[in-house]
């Protein structure tokens, strides 16, 4: 397109490089000058200006520069005065921003279609201080928006940039935007959320002190029907999607400043602050906020993998470390069951008067009082002591021995199980919820048959009702759940009459962890329940794939009587409730764990009925 | 034969009516041969009595400081004394066979530790009303809407509390149900109570009726009955949003003054200071008017010696209740005195009193239909007496003792 001898015939430093109108004689129709070159850093800016239309390139000694620049303009009126310029010639000011400068000798070329039109070389570059750079930006205060926006990444640039910005006038319509939330864990990261819009070519930015900085456009939006509302007869369509929410670094500390900043290529402009608040360290009190932001369906795989889900896995394994300083209590009732043929894991938490409806059963069931070790394990110190205070008398009454693990905090479902577990001493573990209460005997004995019965056998789950004796769990099946993305866990003919009874126990792709027979070496192989899903939910089946992966087969007994006293399944509730949150984390969790393998397994083979 | 009757109540501190059927089967079977030993333990709330404690009254009659702690699954408060002191106490008396009027109070793991303190005793339950079955207060009708409940379900019932979840009624029916296994033989006082225990769950051929015993007195003799005196309905009982008292009302404001000059409405209310101040205001803005015209008379509490007196000043009794009922004493306590009964018909009510032969029905809840009887007794007032000389006298004391004798006999094969 253009040589180095071109360049050197043409151009002339610190001259103007003008060319005149040829139908109208001595009008000037384009030009360039270069009033300056600076260096901060590794960054040049230039700065001059430019008449007519011609599109502006930078060349270097190789060629037009393959780097990263930036250029910002403004009105120059005066120019108009001195070149006498005919109307509809332009003349703009502008500011070039060359990243990553090497120092090359470097020449504006202006383009009309395609056309070299005007050339000017670049004045040699002084490198300047910060002070200087300020004085720089304040000069050039109405390209700060391109600045701003060219150096973004750059945290020593936008805490230097920041405070020399100007408050937004709201008269000027360019944007408007509120933070309604910003929440920090320190070490751990945070979320802010509000709405924010910005009309035309202008950008939004999240944006510290510190000089972190992200475009609001990598956050996650949302509409926000009344911010449409309010502001759409001035702004129109730039309204949709106002709401946003993003996360923040780990690194801020409490009471932090959180801007947000607007830029177009002359100003950019503070549109509005809040102050950092705290959030607690405890995961499902950080999901209860962070799962109550809204989001849209489509939006929720990204709200995981860049807002909650990091932040959450980070809590969850911070607070498995910290449970681990806390000692479990054993307290027996009744004497020790020496040789035991099964370990009995029941979780409580929250309340514990299914231990009631279960004893009556466990005690008139012959087998449950000469072969079982039964452990409960308090997974909530607010019923601790009560749990506690019964259990003397329960023994007496109903004469079944066990024991009580008071575990001294709330871990979850997962760690509470992994935790009783520790404790158990049979060759065979029950992982039972304390909501399902068997109402007839010898369940317990045809779940061991049927473990015992082929080595092949990995887990024996079992088939459980609902108080009106319709289906509650026959068997888990996954099911592909589109607006999710995900693969969900679900009870095939859950709510029908249950149909009748195999004697023999039947294969299932997994099985629920509400009543769920395995060898204990086959749990320690695969290391237990994971403890990272939240509240409990998914680390059934999560333990069913990984025992699957062992090459081992999943059972379902169908010939027992269990009551399973579990409410309808939320994932049918209404999308918005904090139980589907939940759930739809935990599934797009499971999905990156287990979602190409469950791919390979559902088949016509292993569907349920 | 060593027996042992358990009541909720003494009648020295309480006098329901079925502490008192406890307490007279208790005093006749000591008197019975072939009773080695009669036992009576009645729960007490004396509070000069550790909780828990076992401790004699009087030679054979002991109180136990109890109470129910959790009146949904029926509880105990203190559960530890029921396998403390109350199994030290079954070990010592040994009974062979134990008759238990009531858990209400005390708790019903009380029973499945009779069964495993004593697995060879014969234990008999006598039902009173429908606790087991029902949260509400036990009386079978809708909390919210106030009608009448012909079946427990557990989703239904939750509809009735919605706090509660249906998986809670379902736990506390598994927790009634398991413990009710405990016995051997249950006693109603009523058919259709037995009906309702059988629908609910109990086997058909482990349940009978025994109607309560009473006490026997000479019956005063019916008044002639002449124009010049108002023809006497007498009501006796507790004044409970149940009993019907404001829908009898109702009914006499309903009548043309003509009739109300010929009738006087008495009522022997017990218990009105601690109702609803809705239902007293009820009470009080129905029955001002009529005390004025002379056709209500507001006779307030009676002893339960009283009684009989009181009945005998009257030409009917009435039992107005809108709940079931089970065997209402009060119907016994008429045919005692030889009084014919007007009562709504329904439930234990209908049962007892046979329409147009021992007394008369009214449709349950219906003040007009109410109305129309009254109109029909001081219309017809030899009806009195045509009614009067149907009744058949109820079991005494001694009578309901043999039947029960004759249970325990066929238990014990």
């Amino acid at each position: 397109m253009h040589s180095q001898a071109s360049f050197e015939e043409i151009a002339t430093v610190g001259e103007p490089s003008l060319a005149y109108s040829a139908e109208k004689q001595g009008a000037v129709e384009h030009g360039i000058h270069c009033d300056g070159c600076v260096v901060y850093g590794s960054e040049l800016i230039i700065s001059g200006w430019v008449i007519g239309d011609a599109e502006l390139r930078v060349i270097g000694p190789d060629g037009e520069l393959q780097r990263r620049m930036f250029f910002g303009f403004s009105e120059r009126p005066d120019l108009r005065v001195g070149y006498k310029l005919e109307p509809g010639v332009r003349a703009k000011s502008f500011i070039c921003i060359v990243r990553d400068y090497l120092g090359e000798k470097l020449t504006i070329a202006g383009y009309v279609e395609s056309r070299t039109v005007v050339l000017t070389a670049c004045a040699a570059f002084v490198i300047i201080d910060a002070a200087e750079l300020s004085d720089f930006i304040v000069g050039h205060i109405d390209k700060s928006g391109t600045i701003f926006r060219a150096m973004c990444d750059s945290p020593e640039w936008v805490a230097l940039l920041l405070p020399l910005l100007p408050l937004a006038n709201e008269s000027e319509k360019i944007a408007r935007a509120n933070m309604e939330d910003a929440r920090i864990i320190p070490g751990f990261g945070g979320l802010v959320v509000g709405w924010a819009f910005a009309s035309g070519r202008s950008e939004l930015f999240i944006v510290t002190k510190q000089g972190w900085a992200r475009r609001l456009s990598q956050a996650c939006r949302w509409h926000r029907p009344d911010i449409v509302e309010a502001f759409s007869n001035d702004f129109g369509n730039s309204t949709l999607n106002a709401g946003f929410v993003a996360a923040l670094p780990s690194t801020l500390q409490l009471a932090d400043d959180i801007i947000l900043v607007c830029a177009n290529e002359n100003f950019a402009y503070r549109l509005t602050s809040r102050k950092l608040e705290a959030i607690t360290e405890d995961p499902l009190t950080f999901a209860k906020w962070s799962f109550a932001l809204p989001t849209s369906i489509n939006n929720f795989a990204e709200h995981y993998a860049s807002l909650d889900g990091p932040i959450l896995s980070r809590l969850i394994k911070g607070q498995s470390q910290r449970n681990l300083q806390i000692p479990p209590i054993d307290t027996f009732f009744g004497p020790v069951v020496t040789n035991p043929k099964c370990s009995i894991v029941v979780p409580l938490y929250g309340r514990y008067d299914f231990m009631f409806n279960q004893f009556l059963e466990f005690a008139d069931d012959s087998f449950f009082t000469q072969f079982v070790e039964l452990i409960y394990v308090v997974d909530d110190p607010r019923i601790a002591d009560n749990v506690l205070r019964e259990c003397p008398a329960l023994y007496e009454y109903y004469g079944v021995p066990f024991r009580v693990i008071n575990g001294g905090t709330n871990r979850g479902y997962s760690s509470a199980n992994n935790l009783g577990v520790r404790f158990c001493t049979a060759e065979n573990i029950l992982l039972l919820n304390s909501d399902v209460i068997p109402i007839e005997s010898g369940w317990l004995d045809k779940m061991i048959t049927a473990l015992d019965a082929n080595e092949n056998v990995g887990i024996v789950g079992a088939r459980l009702r609902y108080p009106n004796q319709s289906l509650q769990h026959d068997g888990i099946a996954f099911q592909w759940h589109a607006p999710w993305g995900t693969y969900i866990n679900k009870h095939p003919g859950m709510g029908m009459e249950p149909t009748a009874p195999s004697k023999t126990p039947v294969e299932r792709v997994a099985v629920t962890g509400a009543c769920m027979l395995l060898k204990r070496a086959i749990y320690d192989a695969v290391a237990g329940l994971d403890e990272e899903y939240l509240i409990g939910d998914f680390e059934d089946t999560d333990l069913c794939l990984k025992v699957r992966k062992l090459g081992k087969s999943i059972v379902c007994v169908q010939d027992v009587n269990l009551v399973h006293l579990e409410r309808q399944s939320f994932v049918e509730q209404g999308s918005g409730s904090f139980r589907s949150r939940v759930t739809q984390y935990n599934s797009v969790r499971h999905q990156e764990r287990w979602g190409s393998y469950i791919a390979t397994l559902v088949g016509p083979a292993l569907e349920n009925n | 034969m060593r027996v042992l009757i358990i009541s909720h109540g003494h009648p020295d501190f309480n006098v329901g009516g079925a502490e008192i059927a406890a307490y007279n089967l208790f005093c006749a079977l000591k008197q019975r041969p072939g009773v080695e030993q009669a036992i009576f333990l009645a729960r007490s709330e004396l509070s000069s009595l550790p909780y828990g404690s076992i401790t004699m009254r009087r030679g054979g009659e002991y109180l136990w400081r109890q109470d129910i702690g959790d009146w949904f699954r029926l509880r105990s408060a203190t559960f530890e004394a029921i396998c403390e002191n109350f199994r030290e106490f079954l070990l010592l008396i040994k009974p062979d066979v134990v008759f238990v009027h009531h858990f209400a109070h005390i708790g019903i793991e009380s029973l499945r530790e009779i069964r495993r303190t004593l697995p060879k005793a014969k234990i008999i339950l006598t039902l009173h009303e429908y606790m087991s079955i029902c949260h509400n207060k036990g009386q079978m009708i809708k909390a919210v809407t106030n009608r009448l409940c012909y079946r427990e379900s557990a989703d239904d019932c939750s509809l009735c509390f919605p706090d509660i979840s249906m998986e809670q009624f379902w736990l506390r029916r598994h927790y009634i149900q398991r413990h009710f296994e405990s016995i051997d033989y249950f006693v109603s006082p009523s058919e259709f109570l037995r009906q309702r225990y059988i629908d609910w769950g109990i086997p058909e051929d482990s349940i009978t009726v025994i109607e309560n015993g009473q006490p026997q007195f000479d019956q005063a003799p019916l008044t002639r009955i002449d124009g010049s005196k108002r023809l006497r309905v007498g009501f006796f009982g507790q004044v409970t949003e149940f009993k019907g008292v404001d829908l009898l009302l109702q009914a006499v404001n309903m009548l043309a003054p003509s009739l109300r000059n010929r009738l006087l409405v008495e009522i022997h209310a017990a218990n009105m200071d601690n109702q609803t101040s809705q239902l007293k205001e009820t009470i009080f803005n129905l029955r001002a008017p009529l005390i004025a015209d002379g056709s209500v008379r507001w006779v307030g509490a009676y002893e339960r010696s009283e009684i009989s007196r009181r009945m005998s000043k009257v030409d009917w009794v009435i039992v107005p209740s809108i709940w079931w009922e089970n065997s209402p004493m009060v119907i016994q306590e008429a045919f005692v005195a030889g009084r014919p009964v007007i009562c709504a018909n329904i439930g234990g009510m209908a049962e007892k009193v046979t329409d147009g032969v021992n007394g008369l029905h009214f449709e349950a809840r219906n003040p007009v239909d109410l109305a129309e009887t009254l109109q029909r007794i001081v219309e017809n007032p030899a009806l009195r007496d045509e009614l009067a000389a149907n009744i058949r006298r109820p079991f005494s004391y001694a009578e309901c003792a043999d039947i029960h004798m004759r249970l325990v006999a066929h238990l014990r094969g």
